[in-house]
């Protein structure tokens, strides 16, 4: 699915959170939805595969827990 | 009031559980790809998570020939496009300078102009995509001046 699909999703989701009342919701998803509009036309699946590419690279680099940065 | 991860993943999990019981499988997948970055600490504020995702995010590259944009320069255009609302001097003084700016590609201007126009993915050339900024930006003029003239009419 393409991001911007997904959004239209989220922001589904944000109108029944606001109707609800619970607006922290609601805006937490719209926040979430607007940080993704630049990549509307690429598909969730390639964004979050990228996401955790990096997240593993820094994970990789940080120094292991117990050990003394030199 | 602050929200937290934890808060934000069980309203993650309501909504999978909507699409899931709908059986619509594109959106429950996505769903499931989304909540598997929401992995780190449950209490972490949500707007913390959100701005570690967006720097991630900005140092991402994607080799795609569909894009590669630059998210600071569409930001920063997009904001000053939509904040000259309907002011004309301030909506020019914009579109020249993302007119100008020789470091927005056609790729930033293609989402720059999406998020603007909140219409199509991309255009032929970047002027097209300028093009499309313009009519727009009349586009809004026009339903703002119909509107204070409606303004003026009282009801009957």
């Amino acid at each position: 699915m393409k991001v911007a699909q997904f959004r239209r999703v989220l922001a589904q989701y944000a109108d029944v959170q606001s109707a609800a009342g619970s607006s922290t919701r609601s805006k937490a998803l719209t926040d979430l939805s607007d940080a993704l509009a630049v990549y509307d036309n690429m598909t969730v699946d390639a964004i979050t595969k990228k996401v955790k590419k990096l997240k593993a690279l820094d994970a990789s680099k940080r120094p292991e827990s117990g050990t003394k940065a030199v | 009031m602050t929200l937290h991860v934890r808060e934000f993943k069980d309203a993650l999990h309501q909504l999978l559980g909507l699409y899931e019981a709908a059986g619509a499988k594109a959106p429950v997948e996505d769903l499931k790809r989304l909540l598997s970055l929401v992995d780190g600490n449950p209490e972490q504020s949500f707007d913390d998570f959100l701005q570690e995702l967006e720097r991630t995010l900005e140092r991402a590259t994607f080799k795609k020939a569909d894009r590669q944009v630059n998210a600071e320069t569409v930001k920063r255009h997009t904001e000053a496009l939509k904040a000259a609302g309907t002011d004309p001097g301030a909506f020019e003084h914009a579109i020249s300078a993302l007119q100008d700016d020789k470091s927005a590609s056609k790729e930033d201007v293609d989402a720059i102009a999406h998020e603007y126009t909140s219409g199509r993915l991309h255009w032929k050339t970047r002027k097209d995509g300028l093009d499309a900024i313009r009519t727009r930006f009349k586009e809004r003029g026009y339903q703002s001046s119909k509107m204070k003239l409606l303004e003026k009419f009282t009801p009957w």
